[in-house]
């Protein structure tokens, strides 16, 4: 066995230092590579076109009856918001061991920094106008028009409804439209699938004339970027409430389904398969147990294994197709079909861009054939650019 | 086909490339935002946020169009940098222009001079740079999340003091600011009962209905009854214990606030509240409607702990629920007789529980009445004053006595025996009769019994014994 001296190490870390990278180095180009290699912005540009579609539907349907969400009789009044926002105070920790609320010298704040334009306008014929400016955006944003400036005002205007129901009418799919719009819009979103992408291939076409070949998008840094970070976020919220689970006796025992198949503001109970597959179910001791256990081992296996497994390339795919049918089981048993939807679109982040682009080309030219015939549809391929 | 490249020498053309240059739509917004600024002399307050709101809008256009056009060669870079000064100068003039009342406006330019620096400076990094202040601004943020994911106290336990402090002093504004709060915590850590809200609305001509939300059947669609299943949820955060006077008065100091049920009423004592809990059946003669027999609600006794006692909510919540009444004031009106107006609303919280596997085998109903537990949220004006937490003169002295059952939990359809309440049909205590919340008629030899919805009796009873006990 070879005994290590201060020689050896000496002489290890001299030929270490002579190879071709030092860790820290390595380490560093690591993350450069991770954050910053350049990689085609087609998945951002489905993700928009999904988180757009998503949150212009949820900014329709406070169109049936808008009034009642914002107007001078609200569900949520502004004294109520502005009591949030001005009076509502909360103690920080102390800084010392004294932790009873009474002895503690933490901080104490009042109001909360919170920011609408609808904390301020309650006149009905105005808020129709600000949130017809809003949806406006949100449709630009959608179809990927001026998608730089769009992606902000739609970020911006979803924020507006956000902060005026905090802590009041919102839920999981609030937070993760909010996280879907923050992202795209420090991505380049609009440079795929979008509007803008088609006229610029329209003005280069002008310029080019018939030389003019459309290429796929090129790739980019801030694709890459905006990307990591969605998959980063995602990663924290599957392993945040895998982990927040581990403290819940039911996630032990095997009956935290119980909470999800019986309730009846949940569950599909208006539904009369669901109620017969239910109470088939629970006339089957075991049958019911083995769904119970299959649904928490499911669960805590893809939101404890997610933030890892998905990083091995071989995994990947296999955790991407567990958390849809995770997400489509939350849609279908528990109603939350918005949420599950802007899930799925974030998962959008762990679906190579090469394989968006060619599964769009593929489905594209299979619609031009069906449409146009063969020969046409070759040249309309030609022409059509969008996808690329 | 191919088509021709456009003439670009037209003066149409020109101008519109003029135009599309950065630097003039950043002009234009600057003066779009001083007109804004000037108008603050005015009255015309929708002209004001007009103006305002085209400048920034254009001067975000202004930022977009540099950036995507430039080249990162130093003048470049110099020069974007200088445009997001101006774009800085802009958020500027549009938060001096903010009226004292315009909070929202003030924090949302303060925000953007703040990215307009930071982007100036980062726009003058070099590449090498710029990537590592992007890779700590990436931890500067998760930071931010994985604060919000921790700072949640796990049951019975406080929040890691760490998470706490980096929360309140480091990353409140920014999380709170771009509603980055959120924990995660989905169904942690054990999937619970939804809540419910139950509003009694009182006509003018005396006649009263029920509304209730959630309600699947009345949700145009599925978002809408998760928003109403989200408002219900929304008023469970629990007040802070109840207080004795000593308690009180440290409170008031410490957080120079009153104690106060709502705006302008006083909150009791827990010992007044507790006292007036127990006497409340000895004062209030409920009877049961479909026998005509009394129906004394006695505090309630329940050996599981399921059913709530005493469950008042937080101080947010409390106002939250007034807000929802006024609403249901003002948007529900008489079916029969829209210019019938509402005179009063009242609110039960109800957490409906879940029925477990073997109960539902049993052929029971997730609707059986015994799974809603209402709490009784009070009273209320069509604004939303509430009107049966009692009234008290300048000194503090009390002139009427708040209802004895607000925020004490309500049996709805509570089984009972029929003879209800002889002797032996309720638990005998030192502090007098109590009513046995687990009570099934197969434990007392199926002796024949009934069910009492005291909610029903609560709402549509309590204001005649509320004059008697007035008058008493």
């Amino acid at each position: 066995m070879k005994s290590t001296t201060v020689q050896d190490t000496h002489t290890e870390s001299a030929d270490w230092q002579e190879g071709e990278e030092h860790p820290l180095k390595y380490a560093a180009g690591a993350v450069d590579r991770f954050f910053f290699k350049p990689s085609e912005p087609t998945s951002l540009g489905l993700m928009r076109i999904a988180t757009g579609i998503l949150i212009l539907y949820v900014h329709l349907v406070y169109c049936i009856g808008l009034t009642d969400y914002l107007g001078p009789y609200a569900w949520v009044n502004n004294d109520y918001t502005k009591y949030i926002r001005k009076e509502w105070f909360n103690q920080g920790p102390s800084s010392n061991w004294k932790d009873n609320i009474m002895e503690s010298d933490g901080q104490v704040y009042s109001g909360l920094p919170m920011w609408s334009i609808y904390f301020h306008v309650e006149d009905p014929k105005w808020i129709w106008v600000i949130h017809s400016c809003i949806l406006i955006s949100m449709l630009l944003f959608t179809l990927g028009l001026w998608t730089r400036v769009t992606s902000v005002l739609t970020w911006l205007g979803s924020l507006m409804y956000i902060q005026r129901f905090q802590n009041s009418m919102l839920f999981g799919m609030d937070t993760m439209t909010n996280l879907g719009l923050f992202y795209l819009m420090i991505a380049p979103c609009g440079a795929a699938l979008s509007l803008d992408r088609w006229l610029k291939v329209r003005r280069e076409r002008q310029r080019l004339g018939s030389k003019y070949v459309p290429q796929p998008p090129e790739p980019m840094v801030s694709a890459t970027f905006a990307t990591r970070l969605i998959q980063i976020n995602f990663c924290i919220i599957y392993g945040a409430a895998g982990t927040s689970k581990l403290l819940g006796a039911s996630w032990w025992n095997g009956t935290a389904p119980n909470g999800f198949l019986l309730n009846y503001s949940f569950a599909p109970f208006d539904v009369p398969a669901y109620v017969t597959f239910i109470k088939w179910l629970v006339s089957h001791r075991f049958l019911w147990e083995m769904f119970g256990a299959v649904g928490v081992i499911g669960t805590l296996f893809l939101e404890l294994g997610f933030p890892t497994l998905v990083w091995n390339r071989r995994m990947r795919w296999f955790m991407v197709c567990g958390a849809v049918l995770f997400h489509t089981m939350i849609a279908l048993l528990m109603g939350l079909v918005t949420f599950s939807l802007m899930m799925l679109a974030l998962l959008l982040a762990f679906v190579p861009p090469e394989a968006v682009r060619q599964t769009l080309e593929a489905w594209g030219e299979q619609a031009r054939q069906i449409l146009f015939g063969r020969a046409a549809a070759q040249a309309q391929a030609r022409q059509m650019a969008l996808s690329r | 086909m191919a088509r021709d490249p456009a003439p670009s020498d037209s003066s149409l053309a020109s101008a519109l490339r003029t135009f599309r240059r950065p630097w003039p739509i950043m002009g234009a917004g600057l003066a779009f935002t001083v007109a804004g600024l000037a108008l603050m002399q005015t009255s015309v307050v929708p002209l004001r946020v007009i103006f305002l709101g085209v400048g920034t809008l254009l001067a975000g256009i202004a930022v977009a169009r540099r950036l995507q056009t430039a080249s990162w060669e130093w003048e470049d870079r110099l020069e974007s940098a200088g445009l997001l000064g101006v774009a800085a100068f802009v958020a500027m003039f549009g938060y001096m222009a903010m009226d004292e009342s315009w909070d929202s406006g003030t924090l949302f330019y303060f925000v953007l001079i703040v990215v307009s620096l930071v982007g100036a400076f980062l726009v003058l990094l070099p590449r090498r740079g710029r990537r590592i202040a992007a890779v700590v601004l990436v931890l500067l943020h998760f930071g931010g999340i994985l604060t919000a994911v921790t700072s949640v106290p796990p049951r019975n336990n406080p929040a890691p003091w760490l998470s706490m402090q980096l929360w309140t002093n480091f990353y409140r504004n920014y999380l709170f600011f771009a509603y980055l709060t959120n924990a995660y915590h989905f169904y942690s850590p054990d999937p619970g009962p939804a809540t419910l809200l139950w509003f009694h609305v009182e006509y003018a001509d005396g006649r009263a209905r029920w509304v209730k939300i959630p309600n699947r059947h009345d949700s145009p669609v599925g978002l809408h009854h998760q928003r109403m299943l989200a408002a219900a949820e929304s008023t469970m955060n629990p007040g802070f214990p109840l207080m004795n006077e000593q308690q009180v008065k440290a409170f008031e100091e410490k957080f120079h606030t009153k104690y106060e049920l709502l705006p302008g009423i006083k909150h009791d004592l827990g010992e007044e509240i507790n006292k007036r809990r127990r006497i409340a059946p000895n004062l209030v003669n409920f009877v049961d409607p479909n026998d005509g027999r009394p129906a004394p609600l006695y505090p309630i006794f329940d050996a599981t702990g399921q059913f709530p006692q005493y469950a008042e909510p937080s101080d947010p919540s409390r106002r939250l629920i007034s807000s929802f009444a006024r609403h249901i004031a003002h948007t529900e009106p008489d079916p029969e007789d829209p210019r019938n107006p509402v005179k009063a609303v009242r609110v039960y919280r109800v957490t409906h529980n879940l029925i477990t596997p073997r109960e539902l085998y049993e052929g029971k109903n997730p609707l059986d009445p015994w799974t809603f537990l209402p709490v009784y949220m009070g009273k209320y004006d069509p604004e939303g004053h509430l009107l049966d937490g009692g009234k008290y003169d300048r000194d503090g002295n009390q002139l009427e006595a708040p209802d004895p059952f607000l925020f004490w939990g309500i049996p709805y359809g509570i089984r009972v025996p029929k003879r209800y309440p002889e002797a032996g049909t309720y638990v005998p205590t030192q502090d007098g009769p109590m009513l046995n919340w687990n009570w099934t008629p197969e434990q007392e030899n199926a002796e024949p019994w009934k069910i009492i919805d005291f909610v029903e009796i609560h709402a549509t009873q309590s204001d005649k014994f509320r004059k008697e006990t007035k008058a008493k």
